[in-house]
């Protein structure tokens, strides 16, 4: 039996989520890209809970792979925006300091 | 057959109309002749989603005030080092006075309230700075300089009662201590190790900082470690239960907590006094992102490395929520 389901979903901010709905269902969420745009991706919990609230968002289902390649493509984006974020002569612990550490790549549950 | 008297010792209380939220406690078991119904108050801590804020930004280490009269200060956006002050009301974030220098990951006075925060020191176009702002909840204006000039600091306090402690003013990690008095900052007792991206909460005379790293720039070592300062002396705390990089803070030194920090970002950690415990997760797997508040009330906005870098918000809190008592 899966204990997730998969979707993206645009985080509209106060009430998107509630207090009530993580009592109700695993939810976590990343950034992901899909070619245009950023999108919000959601890991929900496999229960009808879940699903209405993916329903209630507007969100559209999508399989793990799918979802996986969509957070995937943001951090590709942000570890090139990192790699090409240079300053002439500057060294690789200065980069650090000023801009952070390199992204990382991103595993759904 | 048994009865609740028997296991309990108690009777079930009977009341002619339901407790409100405010007065239920939790675990409290009544019967309502309202509804004709058993109810029990059950209490719900939880991380839900709060109103997005006006400028999407990461790295700022501006989180202040409380999650009903929040602040948002500094920060990068995807493009640029900003200014922007957001005050945020639990409901809305609105647009408060730009700060007068640009800067990020520098240190603010968490605990600071909404109309006297504290901003000091980080990372400005062109290195790191020295520089303090204070904010009257309309404009902002120069308080004193640090005396070492970093990034990536710890930092908690109030405006006339500020706190810094580690950082990096480059090239390694700095284990200086500085207390601000509402007008000049002077060097304090250092920390045990030295440490950068500390999380940190409470008042200048009994703070926590936890977390971090514990190396150099292109080496960094995420650590669960953590220190209580009483005003003169640091010793450390047992260790939290999640290593955490560059986290919130929220509360004051006997009920404080810590949450999203890198590497396992949804994670927020409690702390009593004297031991670190597990709270319920964020919902977002975002990572530098800015708070303040109290253990039972905090904001978590902001976050995310650019491009992506998001503007939404997080509210953390512990409500009583009346549950009715079925059979099935």
């Amino acid at each position: 039996m899966a204990l997730f389901m998969y979707g993206v979903a645009a985080n509209t901010g106060k009430g998107f989520f509630t207090a009530e709905d993580r009592r109700n269902f695993f939810l976590r969420g990343y950034s992901g890209h899909d070619g245009s745009n950023y999108v919000d991706c959601w890991v929900i919990g496999y229960n009808e809970k879940g699903a209405l609230w993916l329903a209630e968002k507007s969100g559209t289902e999508k399989t793990k792979s799918e979802l996986q390649a969509l957070v995937k493509a943001s951090d590709d984006i942000a570890r090139t925006a990192w790699d090409n974020n240079n300053v002439d002569g500057e060294s690789a612990d200065n980069k650090v300091s000023r801009i952070g550490e390199k992204p990382g790549f991103t595993t759904i549950p | 057959m048994t009865d609740y008297k028997t296991l309990f010792g108690k009777k079930i209380k009977f009341q002619t109309s339901d407790l409100t939220m405010s007065t239920a406690t939790e675990g409290e078991l009544f019967y309502s002749d309202t509804n004709k119904e058993f109810k029990v108050g059950v209490n719900i801590n939880a991380w839900a989603s709060g109103e997005n804020m006006n400028t999407a930004r990461r790295s700022a280490r501006g989180g202040a005030g409380t999650l009903t009269a929040g602040l948002a200060m500094a920060g990068k956006t995807n493009t640029a080092v900003t200014q922007a002050t957001e005050e945020y009301d639990g409901t809305d974030w609105s647009t408060g006075e730009n700060m007068g220098t640009q800067r990020y990951l520098g240190g603010s006075a968490g605990p600071a309230p909404q109309t006297a925060a504290l901003y000091a020191s980080g990372y400005a176009p062109g290195g790191v700075s020295a520089a303090t702002e204070e904010y009257d909840g309309t404009d902002w204006s120069n308080g004193g300089n640090v005396n070492t000039a970093r990034q990536s600091i710890g930092s908690t306090g109030t405006q006339t009662a500020g706190l810094v402690a580690g950082g990096n003013p480059g090239p390694d990690y700095s284990t200086s201590v500085e207390e601000y008095d509402g007008s000049s900052w002077t060097n304090v007792t250092v920390l045990p190790s030295k440490r950068s991206y500390l999380g940190g909460f409470g008042i200048q005379t009994a703070a926590v900082f936890a977390g971090g790293s514990t190396q150099g720039p292109s080496a960094p070592n995420t650590t669960n470690t953590g220190f209580e300062y009483d005003g003169t002396n640091w010793t450390t705390t047992p260790n939290m239960p999640t290593a955490a990089r560059d986290a919130a803070g929220a509360g004051v030194q006997t009920s404080g907590m810590i949450y999203a920090g890198a590497p396992t970002k949804t994670r927020a950690m409690s702390w009593d006094g004297s031991a670190w415990a597990n709270l319920p997760n964020l919902a977002t797997d975002t990572s530098e992102r800015m708070g303040a508040g109290t253990s039972s009330a905090a904001f978590a906005a902001g976050g995310d490395p650019a491009p992506s870098t998001t503007a939404a918000t997080e509210e953390y809190s512990g409500t009583v929520t009346l549950k009715t008592i079925t059979d099935s």
